[in-house]
């Protein structure tokens, strides 16, 4: 498989500070990922280390085939955690610059810039200088920025921050749209929903280390789908009826009310039990796992692991 | 690199000259001139030395007069060619010293408009004034109430009393023109004054020649003030660019946008650009101001005398060339000392308080210039003139004076090749400063002497 970015045990230590400890990273070309972790995981080091902004104290990355990162600078669009725009440039400036620095001519760059601003309904504003955008609008000039040189690797540091639902809404058609032309997508978020909804793939870190790599319904599939079942009168042989070990939640409220992992036989079988009892069934229900629990699982046994003293 | 570079450049001299900073980085010399003339305005007066008041030659038989008068004359030509000969140096023309002038030679060079224009304006004036009633007497009424004058000389058959009004300044100036003017006249009562003239012009010409060292050369009077001259500009040039360095850096910090450049071109290249920029942009500075103000300057030159403006050794485009390479060097040497202290500063007051002590080293490295420059020659000289801090001004303060040239493209080249050293020392710490993570740097990891990794 062609990989737009591939990192191998990854590390960087700041003073006393491990910031990264250890991340593998593989983004397929043309994919859009996903690279989640809590705050203070490592993810803006790693990213920063990707992009070759800092360098690795062990390990090794490989960007668009090469590990020399900025030689192919021209080639990547970065949104950097930090936002910021030389207050003082018009929009089409801004634009311009950052295409300059990417290579591009700055006649070039106001081309795009223009044609940009046009498409994402900014184009009113392209004179205006960035002082007078509101934070939502200047931060929706500087994600154009990253799309100016119509990069094949685009690497965006939590890009739904603070943007309001309907920008939000927009970066994801843009960076879908931006993955249809053929770009690989590899973007930071702490909103699973952005996740769930658009990557391909995740990498999910914990304390520096990488902790699950792969799609997202393998993501889920780290924790079982659970069993939501209601009834009219009590159960007091429900643990017979499942298999040894399994654990049961009541559930607070009015009615019995129970839920537990799904069977691995199915749910078949357990529904036959209970109307062969005559249970009463109300209500019941299977409830598949979220990416969020699933996340919450893998960074919360990535927190286990990393204090124990083989992962420290 | 070098389009990223340049593309930075472009943007930090554009963004620079386009603010409202860069216009009162501008005006500062108006500002600081303004300034000058208010406070010599306003505390000029106060300050400066009263006027000289004239003489009243009391002379009742009015044959002293006119002797005190030449002798005063002859006085102010002397002073006016010696002067001139300061400042051209022990060449042919001036060979003779001032002492060993005759009256003749001096009566002759009284004419001429350059030595006229060299004398001193405050001297005494000897004023023979009207006899009324006891000499000495007139010359206590002379001294009373307010009156122009601040002595009196009063003629008697047998000597001369000089009464002043309280102190005066010129007194024992006084007592010796008196004296000379009664010499003189006397000379001339006995018939001797011309072969007192002959011997005095029979003077033989002493001619210098100077063994050893050449050193010594640039002690001639001009010279040390000339180089004091362009190593203070240079250092005032400096000292203002390097403000301008640090708050573009502190912008640059507090906009965020840096990571976006780290991130699209190598860190060297960024620092490269904004050296550039800066060194245009006080091109750019010096050229307007000496648009506005070299051709004041220039008339203003114009009117003195010449040779009153010592000439340099080589010539004024040679040093001119030497000052824009020192200046150069000085540029890069301290404008990537400050540009990394800018890089490790959020606020204007970090900035303050990191480049107080590069400020007063500053200080103490001109002090030490200017002192070395005063007493050329030994150990101390050669030291300060090769310490990398300090070679910049030192040695376009040696052009100024000196004519080797080899010793300068020596320096030149040994500072370049610090300020390589220093930029590469610098981008290190910029590259930490910039993104502000972790611990900083140690000076081994600076010097890439052992890695950041623990």
């Amino acid at each position: 498989m062609n990989y737009a970015i591939e990192a191998e045990n990854l590390s960087k230590r700041f003073g006393d500070k491990q910031a990264v400890a250890g991340v593998d990273l593989r983004v397929p070309a043309g994919a859009i990922y996903g690279f989640l972790g809590q705050n203070g995981a490592g993810k803006t080091t790693t990213l920063r280390m990707l992009l070759g902004i800092l360098e690795p104290d062990g390990g090794h990355r490989r960007l668009l085939g090469t590990d020399r990162p900025l030689s192919v600078a021209a080639r990547v669009g970065y949104l950097p955690e930090e936002r910021g725009l030389y207050p003082a440039m018009t929009a089409r400036e801004a634009i311009a610059y950052v295409g300059a620095l990417r290579g591009m001519s700055l006649a070039e760059g106001r081309t795009r810039a223009d044609e940009l601003l046009a498409a994402n309904g900014l184009g009113g504003e392209a004179t205006a200088r960035i002082r007078t955008f509101s934070k939502g609008m200047a931060q929706k000039v500087q994600l154009l920025a990253t799309f100016v040189n119509r990069p094949d690797l685009i690497v965006l540091d939590e890009p739904f921050s603070g943007l309001d639902p309907v920008n939000q809404q927009d970066l994801e058609a843009m960076i879908h749209a931006e993955r249809a032309r053929g770009a690989t997508i590899l973007f930071s978020t702490h909103v699973m929903a952005h996740a769930e909804r658009m990557c391909d793939g995740l990498v999910i870190i914990a304390h520096g280390r990488t902790r699950f790599s792969g799609s997202v319904g393998a993501a889920r599939a780290h924790l079982p789908s659970r069993v939501v079942l209601v009834t009219d009168r009590p159960l007091s042989n429900l643990h017979a009826m499942l298999p040894p070990g399994s654990t049961v939640d009541i559930l607070p409220g009015p009615g019995n009310a129970y839920r537990f992992p799904l069977p691995p036989g199915g749910i078949e079988p357990l529904l036959a039990c209970l109307i062969e009892t005559g249970s009463g069934i109300r209500d019941m229900h299977i409830e598949r796992p979220t990416l969020h629990d699933a996340f919450v699982t893998i960074v919360g046994d990535g927190a286990l692991r990393a204090e124990t003293p083989e992962a420290a | 690199m070098i389009r990223a570079t340049l593309t930075i450049a472009r943007r930090d001299i554009m963004a620079t000259i386009l603010s409202r900073g860069f216009l009162v980085w501008l005006a500062m010399p108006v500002i600081g001139l303004a300034f000058a003339v208010f406070a010599s305005l306003v505390g000029g007066p106060r300050d400066a030395a009263p006027p000289p008041q004239a003489v009243a030659v009391v002379d009742p038989a009015g044959d002293f007069a006119p002797w005190v008068q030449a002798a005063a004359a002859r006085e102010q030509t002397r002073n006016a060619y010696d002067r001139l000969r300061a400042a051209h140096g022990d060449t042919a023309a001036f060979a003779r010293p001032a002492a060993l002038l005759s009256d003749t030679q001096l009566d002759a060079l009284a004419k001429r408009a350059d030595v006229a224009a060299m004398a001193p304006r405050r001297a005494p004036a000897f004023v023979q004034v009207i006899i009324h009633g006891d000499p000495e007497e007139q010359a206590r009424r002379l001294l009373t109430g307010k009156s122009r004058f601040g002595a009196a000389l009063v003629v008697k058959p047998d000597g001369l009393m000089l009464l002043t009004r309280g102190k005066v300044q010129d007194a024992e100036r006084i007592r010796t023109l008196a004296g000379l003017a009664w010499m003189r006249r006397t000379l001339a009562a006995e018939g001797l004054s011309d072969r007192m003239e002959a011997m005095r012009a029979a003077q033989p010409d002493i001619t210098l020649a100077v063994l050893g060292d050449p050193a010594p050369q640039a002690q001639r009077r001009g010279a040390p003030i000339l180089a004091t001259g362009a190593a203070t500009v240079l250092f005032a040039l400096i000292s203002l660019l390097a403000g301008a360095l640090l708050s573009n850096m502190v912008e640059e910090k507090s906009n965020k946008i840096i990571e976006v450049l780290v991130a699209a071109v190598p860190v060297p290249a960024i620092y490269a650009g904004k050296l550039i920029a800066m060194l245009a942009v006080s091109l750019i500075g010096v050229t307007v101001w000496g648009l506005l103000f070299g051709g004041g300057l220039m008339l203003a030159a114009a009117q003195l005398p010449a040779g009153l403006i010592p000439m340099p050794p080589r010539g004024w485009p040679e040093l001119l060339v030497l000052g824009v390479a020192y200046f150069t060097c000085a540029y890069l040497i301290y404008g990537a000392i400050y540009l990394g202290i800018g890089s490790l500063c959020s606020t204007i007051r970090e900035v303050q308080t990191l480049s107080m002590p590069v400020t007063i080293l500053q200080m103490v490295i001109l002090i030490s210039t200017l002192g070395a420059l005063a007493n050329p020659g030994g150990l101390w000289f050669q030291i300060v003139s090769w310490f990398p801090l300090s070679a910049p001004y030192m040695m376009l303060g040696r052009a100024a004076a000196d004519t080797g040239l080899g010793i300068h493209l020596a320096s030149i080249a040994w500072q370049l090749a610090f300020a390589a050293l220093v930029i590469a020392l610098a981008a290190r710490l910029f590259r930490y400063g910039v993104l502000r993570s972790g611990s900083p740097p140690s000076l081994r990891q600076l010097a890439g002497l052992k890695p950041k990794a623990a």
